[in-house]
């Protein structure tokens, strides 16, 4: 599947509205978004399983995950 | 200049917006009475925003002339306005923290109280949270041809009916209990008025010894342990040999309003453990408690220290539990003594707290992620809330009973009893934690907001047998509900910890490991399981089968 960058910061954008005086890019880790904890972790999880139509394991979106590794396993879905 | 009052609540004991009002009022009248320090604090403000309103005027580009579609040109109206409207929001709210942090003769609970409502305060100000400062709302509405903000109607409506006035965090429809969820094969074998008892079905020719009992919090359905397939608990335990058994608590009526924290721990927990010894014919199990259970469970061993006859519990583990609640973290702005009035006045009226009540309460030390992202998604953009399994179970509430609330709220949390010894009464003894000698398991969660890291840490000086303290990633239920996985990136850190072990140094002296920490619980838990014999019987004599799990009382509403 071809992700590209901008839809997943958008979604972060709309999931995190604080993110948009942040400069995101594939690089930012998960950890430093603003308010970043366990339930961002599962709001942004269902935000993306409805946009990608698929299975994202919670245990992947970690404070030191970065949003090179979510596109990734995005772009290389595994069934989970 | 004045001291705040202490009083809070409502003439009728009710935190009311008069009385949250009233604490503002009182707030300003201490500013007041110092002219000067007031005003330095509003040149702060002023010139905070004066910066502001240069950075604006520095960045406004030219109107783009091609932006001839007039649909276009109000979204990028609402963009700008969105924009600005934020970077004023960010500043104003640190600034009302500053002002607030900075009152002088302001007591720390105090403080820790209107600091509790203003940051609710600046959360709902939010651009974000209003219509016509959200860019994505106002889209869809454009999108939609207003159909967006119809169908926000509707679910608002079906929230009022149906929720509380709770705002749905998930699809209701999204999940099936017993096939989607609460799915991993098992029996009921025990049912009386307070609980009912799981066993799960043996996956392996041969199961330890000794089995283990997990005590649920009441404050949520049980199945948090077993959600979808591959981040159960009770189903990796099962995979790795062991009997499970769990506690599936009823959701309280009015029948239950005199149920006492007493009765949890020994109708329940107690109960539990003997039904578990006596179907699979252990002398003793691996007792597992998780945040309240995890309390009653210890609360018990310390009374079952008391016993001449040797205790059924071999060993204990904590999951985010509190034993000594001095510092509960940021709960504790909304336990104080009047608040406390407040909810026993309420208690005592309806015979309970109810569902929404309870989850009012915990979705407002999160109100960014458990209230306001819903009411953007469900009524301002009229979605559907979405299908998740842990807001499924997060919606899936449970009332309490009002003699239950009443005692928790002021043994545990107030007076904070359980931590010293002898000083909580049940069951005609008390209670001294320090003569539990089994080996305890304690877990914590490093970004645990209801149960802090720090306070379970206290549990390792409080109880007098061998203690692992494990702390883990992230919050109290994504720390615990934890499964092994290939793509895993939690770290957590284990080791040994004693009465005088310094929570800070502690954790300075460990070295993090990768993934899940449930590998090292087995690893702690296998040697004292005893030897690998045939899987018991699913119920016996004593305690027949009932019904294939997850039973009855999960399903009440």
């Amino acid at each position: 599947m071809k992700v590209s960058t901008a839809l997943i910061i958008e979604g972060l954008q709309q999931v995190f509205p604080e993110c948009k005086q942040m400069d995101l890019s594939i690089e930012t880790l998960l950890g430093d978004l603003p308010e970043w904890d366990s339930m961002a972790a599962v709001n942004f999880q269902t935000y993306l399983q409805q946009q990608f139509e698929l299975e994202v394991p919670i245990e992947l979106l970690a404070d030191s995950t970065s949003l090179q590794e979510v596109m990734e396993f995005i772009a290389n879905p595994v069934p989970v | 200049m004045k001291q705040l009052p202490t009083q809070t609540a409502g003439s009728n004991g009710s935190p009311d917006a008069a009385s949250i009002a009233e604490i503002f009022t009182d707030l300003n009248a201490i500013w007041m009475s110092d002219p000067q320090a007031l005003s330095e604090q509003l040149k702060h403000l002023h010139e905070a925003m004066g910066d502001v309103a240069e950075n604006i005027s520095a960045h406004s580009a030219a109107e783009d002339a091609t932006a001839r579609d007039p649909m276009q040109k109000i979204l990028d109206c609402v963009d700008t306005l969105a924009q600005t409207s934020r970077q004023y929001h960010q500043v104003f709210g640190q600034w009302l923290i500053e002002y607030v942090k900075q009152t002088p003769r302001l007591n720390n609970t105090r403080r820790e109280l209107v600091l509790f409502w203003v940051k609710q305060f600046i959360e709902m100000a939010s651009p974000a949270n209003c219509f016509w400062t959200n860019l994505q709302a106002v889209k869809k509405l454009f999108e939609s041809e207003g159909q967006s903000l119809v169908r926000g109607m509707q679910n608002w409506m079906s929230d009022c009916h149906h929720g509380g006035g709770l705002v749905a965090l998930a699809d209701p429809d999204s999940f099936v209990l017993g096939s989607d969820l609460a799915a991993t094969p098992g029996h009921v074998v025990f049912r009386n008025a307070i609980m009912e008892v799981i066993q799960y079905t043996p996956q392996t020719d041969t199961v330890w010894q000794t089995p283990i009992v997990m005590i649920q919090p009441w404050i949520n359905k049980y199945y948090i342990f077993d959600l979808s397939a591959r981040n159960s608990f009770v189903a990796y335990l099962v995979r790795q040999g062991y009997t499970v058994f769990i506690t599936s608590w009823k959701n309280p009526g009015s029948d239950m309003q005199y149920t006492r924290f007493d009765d949890y721990m020994f109708k329940g927990v107690k109960t539990a453990i003997q039904v578990a010894c006596q179907i699979s014919g252990a002398s003793r199990v691996h007792a597992a408690g998780y945040c309240i259970g995890g309390t009653a469970l210890a609360a018990l061993a310390g009374w079952m220290a008391g016993d001449t006859t040797p205790p059924p519990i071999g060993d204990i583990t904590l999951f985010a539990t509190l034993l000594d609640f001095s510092h509960p973290g940021e709960i504790a702005a909304l336990i104080n003594p009047e608040t406390v009035q407040a909810i026993r006045n309420l208690a005592s009226h309806q015979g309970m707290l109810l569902s929404h009540q309870v989850a009012s309460a915990f979705r407002m030390l999160k109100p960014g992620d458990l209230i306001w992202r819903y009411v953007i998604n469900n009524y301002f953009c009229g979605g559907k809330p979405p299908r998740s399994d842990m807001l499924f179970w997060n919606n899936d509430g449970t009332r309490l009973p009002a003699a239950m609330c009443r005692q928790y709220l002021e043994a545990f949390y107030l007076e904070n009893r359980l931590a010293a010894p002898n000083a909580l009464r049940v069951g005609g003894r008390p209670i001294d934690l320090r003569r539990i000698k089994q080996p305890l398991y304690n877990v914590g969660a490093a970004k645990d907001h209801i149960c802090p890291w720090t306070g379970t840490f206290q549990s390792c000086r409080l109880t007098g047998g061998k203690v692992r303290f494990v702390l883990a990633d992230e919050g109290h239920i994504i720390g615990i509900v934890n499964p092994p996985s290939p793509w895993s990136k939690k770290t957590y850190l284990a080791g040994a910890a004693t009465r005088r072990t310094d929570t800070d140094k502690w954790k300075a002296t460990q070295t993090p490991a990768k993934g899940s920490w449930w590998p090292d619980w087995m690893a702690w838990l296998k040697p004292r399981s005893g030897r690998r014999v045939a899987p018991p019987t699913m119920g016996s004599r004593q305690h027949p089968a009932l019904e294939p799990a997850p039973g009855m009382y999960v399903f009440e509403k």
